[in-house]
This record gives C-alpha cells, structure tokens and sequence, in this order.
C-alpha cells in the first residue's frame, strides 16, 4: 500500500468532496476554505502527477471556458486502490490518535 | 486652532510664491486621490476590459515552463481563472502580484519533483556520504 502525505490525503479528501467535478481550482478553494490552508497551483500539480502516477487518481478532459483562455479543465476521480490507500491511511491516524491524553484544547 | 491659522496662510502664501513646488504638491496630491479611487473602478466587473484579464505574460511563461506538459494547459488554465476572479474581487494590480507569488511558490516544489525524478537528490547524497570519514 502506498504511503500518502498530508498534502495527498487534503487533495484526495477534496477530489472525494468535489466528486464528480474535482479540478484544480475547485480542490485548491476546497483545502483553502476546509481545513484554511494554502497551496500554490504548482504545489497541487505536483501532488496530483505523484498520485497519477501511483495510480490512486485518475484525470479526464473537461470542456474549455473563456475565462480560462480556452483550455480544458481537467476532472480528476478517485480510483479504487485510491480510496482504499486514503482509508488505510486515515485509519492508521485514527488509531495512533485514538485514547491520547490532550493537555491543550482543540483550537 | 488659532495658532495654526497664521501657519497654514503663510504655507499657502509660500506655495504661491513657489510655484514648482504647488504644483508638484498638487500633482501628487490628485495621484493619490486617483490611486485612491482606481481598485473600486477595477473591481466593477463592467469595467475590467479585455486587456485587464490577460495574465502577466513572463509570469505565465515561467509556470508553463516548470509544468509538465501533461499538466501544462489545465494548470495554466487553472492560473488564468484564478488572475480573471481576482481581477473582479481585488483589481487588476493587486491580481498581478498575487499571480507572481503563486507563480513563485510552484517552481519550488516542481523543480523539486524533477530533481528527485532525475535522481539528482540521490546523487547529492551518494556524494556526501564518500565525502564524509
């Protein structure tokens, strides 16, 4: 099972989140306005090849709009051995967290 | 208030005895009256014309370059809708800037990706590991 970084798992969250329109501005606005941290587009784009290339995602053309200069959209979906690497990997923090002790308050 | 009266008739007298130096001071004061005005006129989606939603070209050029080609027109697309809502919510000069600090930011983590997909960083450490004793 492949390892996932905090970055993956926030941008395989928001895929899941988004599903079925998760692209890149969407997943970035997404993280952004979720759990308020920020990523360059460069910073998703990189994660996103990482994660194509494992084969946890999976991309598709979507149609081109003006205000974006007449590109394509690119739609990315979860694969199965993607959502089953994200839970694998959520699960190991849920456990590791499970019965700690916090001396500080969740802000 | 008595006490700045005489003061501020004699800097009025001044100034149009010196007339360079009222002009400048008005020249600068209607720059900055204007500059106070310009991101609300930007703002208003009406206003902002063809020209304004064009991304900084050098920008541009340097985040299609770091980008892999796979990825190219999607996240240069991405960029181009993020500068066009920007221009609407914040004005174009301030779109600009915000364009080249996330145009910045991704050359660090994509040289990155590449550096480790040449193998440089293993590289690197191979080397310092035959430097050291």
């Amino acid at each position: 099972m492949e390892s996932l970084g905090l970055l993956d798992q926030l941008i395989m969250l928001a895929i899941l989140r988004q599903h079925p329109s998760a692209y890149g501005v969407s997943i970035k606005d997404e993280i952004e306005g979720r759990a308020n941290r920020s990523y360059s587009v460069g910073a998703i784009y990189a994660a996103l090849d990482r994660l194509d290339e494992k084969g946890l995602i999976s991309a598709r053309k979507g149609e081109p709009t003006a205000e974006r200069g007449g590109r394509r959209k690119l739609y990315f979906t979860l694969t199965a051995p993607g959502q089953a690497s994200l839970q694998q990997s959520l699960r190991a923090v849920d456990v590791l967290r499970k019965g700690i002790r916090w001396k500080v308050a969740p802000s | 208030m008595r006490s700045l009266l005489p003061e501020s008739r004699k800097l009025v007298r001044y100034l149009g005895k010196n007339f360079v130096l009222g002009f400048t001071l008005t020249a600068l004061a209607a720059k900055e009256i204007v500059h106070f005005f310009k991101p609300r006129r930007a703002a208003s989606t009406t206003e902002i014309d063809e020209q304004d939603r064009t991304p900084p070209a050098v920008a541009e050029f340097i985040a299609a370059l770091c980008t892999k080609r796979r990825y190219r027109a999607a996240a240069i697309g991405d960029k181009a809708e993020t500068f066009t809502q920007d221009c609407k919510d914040y004005g174009r000069k301030r779109a600009v800037r915000m364009y080249w600090a996330d145009t910045i930011a991704s050359v660090g983590p994509i040289a990155w990706h590449v550096l480790k997909r040449l193998g440089f960083v293993a590289f690197i450490v191979a080397a310092a590991k035959r430097m050291l004793p």
